[in-house]
């Protein structure tokens, strides 16, 4: 262990480049991580936020809100309905947003409390929306297919569904809207308890990995995270290799004079784990200033368990790719590094 | 101290060394000499215990060399023989202390590394990196660190070849006094002549034959 140290602090040179190179791609990981969370984060904030541990929908509906058509009759006890539905929003200066649309009663226990106070034909959006687009409270939106006129008279943090904005509104007001489409439903029935029902259920996560886009664009970064993943274990073991390689006629002599594999083989393991450890550090909190800097409508979210998750990753494949120095190490034969003595 | 008996070494069809017998005693100091690729560096090594020779015995105080296992010779290659080598082959991120005290703890003891420095004359040298050292310093920390365990036999590989005459004359007065004063088997490689005169043996190699020169 201690020549491993003292190889590390004398000749950091050498290392400081192996740092840097990690550094970056671990950074490289966290940032694709980050991203893929505030992604995921973004595709069902509004579901997620949601204070709701069931979700019962029409069978036929697969796991999504939108797909969903109930009847109020088949309410469950203790439940409260929500409607769902997509919607394209058309503001005073003729431009268009696709937007969803999601309803719950006035006396909600799971939607956002400001719906106690709005009457018919007024809405909340979703605050990132509002300062977006500039549209603010007191303006007025329309909807492109009905051409119903809604007020706009607050907004809501965090109200994305698939990547698109969230425009809450009572069931009263929905229904005013369903009724001009010759249409009488609403989506899901919610509870922060076990529905008991014949209609198919799910809890939140279920539904969060239900949003349409949801699973195809997280599948995507997973590859990328694993990918990366390996190629920066690789490269960790390339460098390892060749600086063990290099070092082969020194580390032969050592064996000639007596000192076991253990001992060198001890001070690389703890080259790997220390210099992976500090490129890791280094990563996370580079991750975390980037993350406080970036702009609000970036979808980025630094979480500090998946990062770690990934750091105990990332230092398992380099402590595994060290094995692979650490086999040519117990496979040299003294005389063969040393070459022939002299002839 | 160490014998062997018609040692032969093979490599494919190629005869290093051929029918080699002879013994070295406690307290000698032998030169090997001969010329490049004769076969001196393999019969250093068969001596140190790096390599098995394909026929004969090698004797280390009794005990059958054949019969040991590898975690045998090595703990004798840390213990009982010493390794000098043409270029010192110090571990360049280590002190000269450093050096020393690796090999020492490797063998579960504790060294006063500067103390055993001293008489080497490189007391004030302890702290320094092998870059730091001349050519000398370096040949003399090399053979600090190959005697510190106290080893009974001591293997040179031409100790002298990359220094002046000054130095090489130091290095062989060393190994002469670890012979004579500390009762060591040393056997040196060398193509310098001139350090012959502080040999008490000298074996010539020549065509993987071993002779002894009068």
């Amino acid at each position: 262990m201690k020549m491993g140290w003292r190889e590390l602090i004398r000749m950091r040179q050498r290392f400081f480049l192996m740092a840097i190179v990690t550094t970056l791609i671990v950074l490289l990981i966290l940032m694709i991580s980050g991203l893929a969370d505030g992604l995921a984060y973004d595709n069902g904030a509004v579901v997620r936020n949601l204070p709701i541990e069931q979700v019962a929908l029409s069978k036929d509906a697969e796991g999504q809100l939108t797909r969903s058509f109930l009847d109020r009759t088949d309410q469950p006890a203790a439940t409260e309905a929500l409607g769902v539905q997509n919607m394209v929003l058309e503001k005073k200066n003729g431009t268009k947003d696709d937007v969803t649309v999601f309803a719950s009663p006035g006396d909600t226990r799971y939607g956002p409390r400001q719906l106690a106070k709005l009457k018919d034909g007024q809405v909340l959006v979703d605050t990132q929306y509002a300062k977006q687009n500039g549209t603010k409270v007191g303006d007025s939106v329309t909807d492109f297919r009905t051409k119903q006129t809604f007020e706009i008279v607050g907004t809501v943090t965090d109200g994305r569904y698939s990547h698109a904005p969230v425009v809450w509104m009572t069931l009263s007001t929905w229904d005013d809207w369903q009724q001009k489409m010759g249409t009488d439903y609403v989506s899901a029935f919610i509870s922060q308890e076990s529905i008991k029902t014949k209609l198919a259920t799910y809890t939140k996560q279920q539904i969060v990995e239900q949003v349409p886009g949801y699973a195809a664009e997280q599948n995507s970064f997973q590859m990328m995270r694993l990918a990366l993943i390996v190629i920066g274990s690789l490269i960790l073991t390339a460098f390892f290799y060749i600086l063990t390689m290099q070092k082969m006629k020194q580390l032969g002599i050592l064996k000639a004079i007596g000192i076991r594999t253990r001992t060198i083989g001890q001070g690389l393991v703890l080259q790997v784990f220390l210099l992976t450890v500090v490129s890791f550090s280094v990563s996370l909190l580079l991750t975390w200033t980037i993350g406080q800097m970036l702009p609000d409508d970036l979808p980025f979210r630094f979480e500090w368990t998946t990062s770690l998750l990934y750091g105990g990753l990332i230092l398992v494949t380099a402590l595994l790719g060290g094995l692979i120095p650490l086999r040519a190490l117990k496979k040299l034969e003294p005389a063969d590094a040393m070459g022939g003595m002299t002839g | 101290m160490i014998k062997l008996t018609a040692v032969e070494q093979t490599y494919g069809v190629m005869k290093v060394l051929q029918d080699v017998s002879f013994e070295a005693k406690e307290g000698e100091l032998i030169a090997l000499v001969g010329p490049s690729g004769s076969g001196k560096s393999t019969l250093l090594q068969l001596l140190g215990l790096l390599q098995t020779p394909s026929a004969g015995e090698i004797e280390f105080d009794d005990r059958l060399l054949q019969d040991t296992s590898d975690e045998q010779r090595r703990r004798m290659r840390l213990l009982e023989i010493g390794f000098i080598f043409q270029e010192s082959h110090l571990v360049p991120f280590l002190t000269a202390a450093e050096q020393l005290e690796l090999v020492a703890e490797e063998a579960g003891q504790t060294v006063d590394a500067a103390t055993h420095l001293e008489v080497f004359g490189l007391r004030d040298r302890a702290d320094h990196l092998p870059q730091a050292l001349s050519g000398g310093e370096r040949q003399r920390v090399a053979i600090a660190r190959a005697l510190v365990n106290d080893p009974r036999l001591v293997l040179a590989d031409e100790p002298t070849a990359s220094l002046d005459y000054t130095n090489a004359r130091q290095v062989m007065e060393l190994l002469q006094q670890q012979a004579h004063e500390h009762g060591k088997t040393v056997i040196v490689i060398t193509h310098d002549e001139r350090m012959l005169s502080y040999c008490d043996r000298v074996l010539r190699i020549e065509d993987g034959y071993l002779s002894e020169v009068d």
